[in-house]
């Protein structure tokens, strides 16, 4: 077998064996790699019903043919288990050199069972792996872990490692990588803290075994060529995502105050020329030549690494229109290992339930001091902290009034940084993201802002499917970079004839569909099967604020969702993908998707439709 | 008689329209392709606003009509 190494490193840490266990074309070809592999092995290998926080759940570390090998920002890892957060399948990408290292330590994923007896970590360097001790890393954030764990093994290593709010559980705790590359939101942290596994260090000396490297070598240094060369990348280069401030404040979709409102005042100051004003650095991925990572110097005067997604959801989405400030709110949150985005949703749903004194700790909008020393409280479950890291879901279940209804989030994982108050086809990519909550499978805004806003078309469904066939199936399952095809217009037809010469198969875009569906189809099973058979097609609503409260500033004042308009979106993607009136597979597309062995395990919870 | 009409533009078109901000005085109505000029390659990605409402090349514009022009972006 070419492009993949064919191995799986197996690594049970109750009982400290190690064992590599080979597969073989066709479940390569099946699943391609990343969240393909992971969730096969997800649904194969859990049992239905245990607590994501146990020794029995599982964490998947899974690259894909693509992943490490020189070409278009391939430096990147899916992180994936059964979410602490929503109790559904949960996966994150991070970029790392983990990932670059494991790919030439010989392995294509690794996955992680069982509970160490005291903290520990893994150490992989080609065919040895060890797991050693974590004692004196514990309690350590994971910027300090991964240089302690370098000056052990060596710079050129890659390291996956969690900070004290994945070691204290916090629902939505991240792995992280070179100091602010985070990945798996619904608390993948959180898994490895329960396991009681610190971090994953990995040297890989070994080259990935290609059909035809030269070949590859070729196309893959005409296709690194091709991005500079895109007339966006000189102020991709400038700003990277942070241009998105001021796109989603002139679009009225810049998430403000608990995504009351889609306009924040203040948003000039936080936008990516005042990140220029104050960038110091610029970082990325491995093998990625459009690096996006802006450094700046925070308000106290460390280095803090921004992307729009934290600015906007720690800056405007709870009232701070400082961008100093806002760095050192998303520096804490990655030296904690705590994901961003649902931290700025918990800060700005705590400010919200103050307000309407839902509880009884006083927090203001804008209130910088009280969210830092809020941050610190969540990561280690100190007082209203302890709350506040279970995640808003849970929290307004707790804490009761009409707080479900602004408890901004899918399926348990909150929202990411786009108002859909007039955007009803980004709220049906949130509705139906695989994973609850998230922009990363289908980010729709900018087409349904050029086609219309306020149209529930049939048109919109199909460019969701679209998106997240492309998103979340082909980019999550290479593993590579969405960002040079979504941002630059690097052309996707560069991926089949890189996936030629890597793996010596034909694989087409098409191909490449049919395996984003087969995908959608087990991870949307793994829910149902989890949930028993209680699913309905609420579980694909966004939440009620988008319908009920409309907007009260901004251009578009007076905007909100249609909730019937909505239904009749959800209805046809339903048709389109081949499920039933509830949101389940109909029995026939689950054969059609060479399913067939989820049919019989599903069956035991619920009747599914023909 | 010539009318103002205010452009705003965003991101990397700033670099090929060749201003952020400009109040143009010009004859209206006159059609948005008179006024800005995009290579294809750049136009289809490109979102244009006229007072909130995305529109083409092809539309006209009338006096004191407000223009965004913007990529396509991801946000990440």
């Amino acid at each position: 077998m070419y492009g993949w190494n064919g191995k799986i490193l197996r690594i049970d840490l109750s009982s400290g064996k190690v064992r590599v266990q080979n597969f073989d074309a066709d479940f390569a070809l099946k699943y391609i790699g990343g969240r393909g592999f992971a969730v096969k092995i997800l649904w194969d290998e859990l049992p239905p019903g245990i607590d994501p926080l146990s020794p029995h759940n599982k964490l998947v570390i899974a690259s894909g043919p693509l992943t490490g090998l020189i070409g278009p920002s391939t430096g990147k890892l899916v992180i994936a288990s059964k979410s602490p957060l929503t109790g559904g399948y949960g996966d994150g990408n991070v970029g790392s050199w983990a990932a670059v290292h494991l790919r030439k330590a010989g392995y294509d994923v690794i996955v992680i069972e069982g509970k160490a007896k005291k903290p520990s970590y893994i150490y992989i360097e080609d065919d040895t792996v060890e797991v050693l001790s974590a004692e004196g890393l514990w309690g350590k954030t994971t910027f300090e872990t991964e240089k302690k764990l370098k000056e052990v093994h060596g710079k050129d290593t890659g390291v996956l490692c969690i900070g004290p709010g994945g070691e204290n559980l916090v629902r939505y705790a991240v792995v992280v990588s070179q100091e602010g590359r985070a990945g798996g939101r619904p608390g993948m942290g959180a898994v490895m803290g329960s396991k009681n596994l610190k971090a994953i260090v990995i040297k890989g000396t070994k080259e990935v075994p290609l059909a035809n490297p030269e070949e590859y070598k070729k196309i893959a240094g005409e296709a690194l060529a091709t991005i500079p060369r895109k007339p966006a990348y000189e102020f991709w280069r400038r700003q990277g995502t942070m241009m998105t401030i001021e796109w989603s404040q002139s679009n009225s979709v810049l998430p403000t105050y608990n995504f009351r409102e889609g306009v924040f005042d203040f948003a000039r100051l936080i936008d990516g020329y005042a990140m220029e004003a104050m960038k110091v650095e610029q970082r990325g991925c491995p093998n990625c030549n459009m690096i996006c990572g802006n450094v700046v110097l925070d308000s106290t005067g460390h280095c803090a690494e921004l992307d729009y997604e934290n600015v906007a959801m720690l800056g405007s989405n709870i009232g701070i229109g400082h961008l100093g400030k806002v760095a050192v709110l998303n520096r804490l949150a990655d030296e904690y290992g705590i994901d961003t985005i649902s931290l700025g949703n918990v800060l700005g749903f705590a400010m919200e339930a103050s307000e309407k004194k839902l509880i009884d700790e006083k927090i203001e909008w804008g209130d910088f001091k009280k969210a830092s020393e809020i941050i610190e409280d969540i990561a280690y479950r100190r007082g209203i902290g302890n709350l506040l890291a279970e995640g808003v879901k849970r929290i307004s279940e707790k804490i009761g009034g009409d707080s479900t209804k602004w408890a901004m989030h899918v399926k348990g994982l909150e929202i990411t940084a786009y108002d859909c108050h007039a955007a009803p086809a980004m709220a049906l990519a949130y509705g139906t993201s695989p994973i609850g909550a998230h922009h990363k499978d289908a980010w729709v805004i900018s087409w349904e802002v050029k086609i219309g806003r306020f149209a529930y078309t049939k048109e919109k469904v199909e460019k969701v499917i679209e998106f997240q066939r492309i998103r979340g199936g082909i980019f999550e399952s290479l593993v590579s970079c969405r960002l040079p095809w979504i941002e630059l217009g690097f052309e996707l037809e560069w991926y089949p004839k890189l996936l030629k010469a890597a793996t010596g198969t034909t694989i087409t875009l098409n191909d490449l569909f049919t395996v984003a569906d087969r995908i959608y189809a087990l991870i949307r099973a793994f829910w149902v099967r989890e949930f028993k058979g209680k699913w309905d097609r609420t579980m694909d609503y966004p939440p009620a604020r988008w319908f009920e409260e409309p907007l009260t500033k901004g251009p578009l004042k007076g905007s909100k969702l249609d909730r019937d308009n909505y239904d009749k979106l959800l209805t046809m993607y339903y048709e389109i993908r081949g499920w039933d009136e509830r949101g389940i597979p109909k029995k026939s597309t689950l054969e059609k998707l060479g399913l067939d062995f989820v049919i019989k395990e599903l069956e035991k919870y619920i009747k599914l439709t023909p | 008689m010539k009318r103002k009409i205010r452009i705003k533009v965003l991101g990397y078109l700033i670099d090929i329209i060749g201003f952020d901000n400009a109040e143009i005085e010009v004859e209206t109505p006159i059609k948005l392709k008179n006024i800005i000029s995009l290579p294809k390659e750049v136009y289809n990605r490109t979102i244009i606003l006229v007072n909130g409402k995305s529109v083409s090349l092809e539309d006209e514009v009338n006096d004191g009509d407000e223009i965004i022009v913007m990529p396509f972006v991801s946000g990440g």
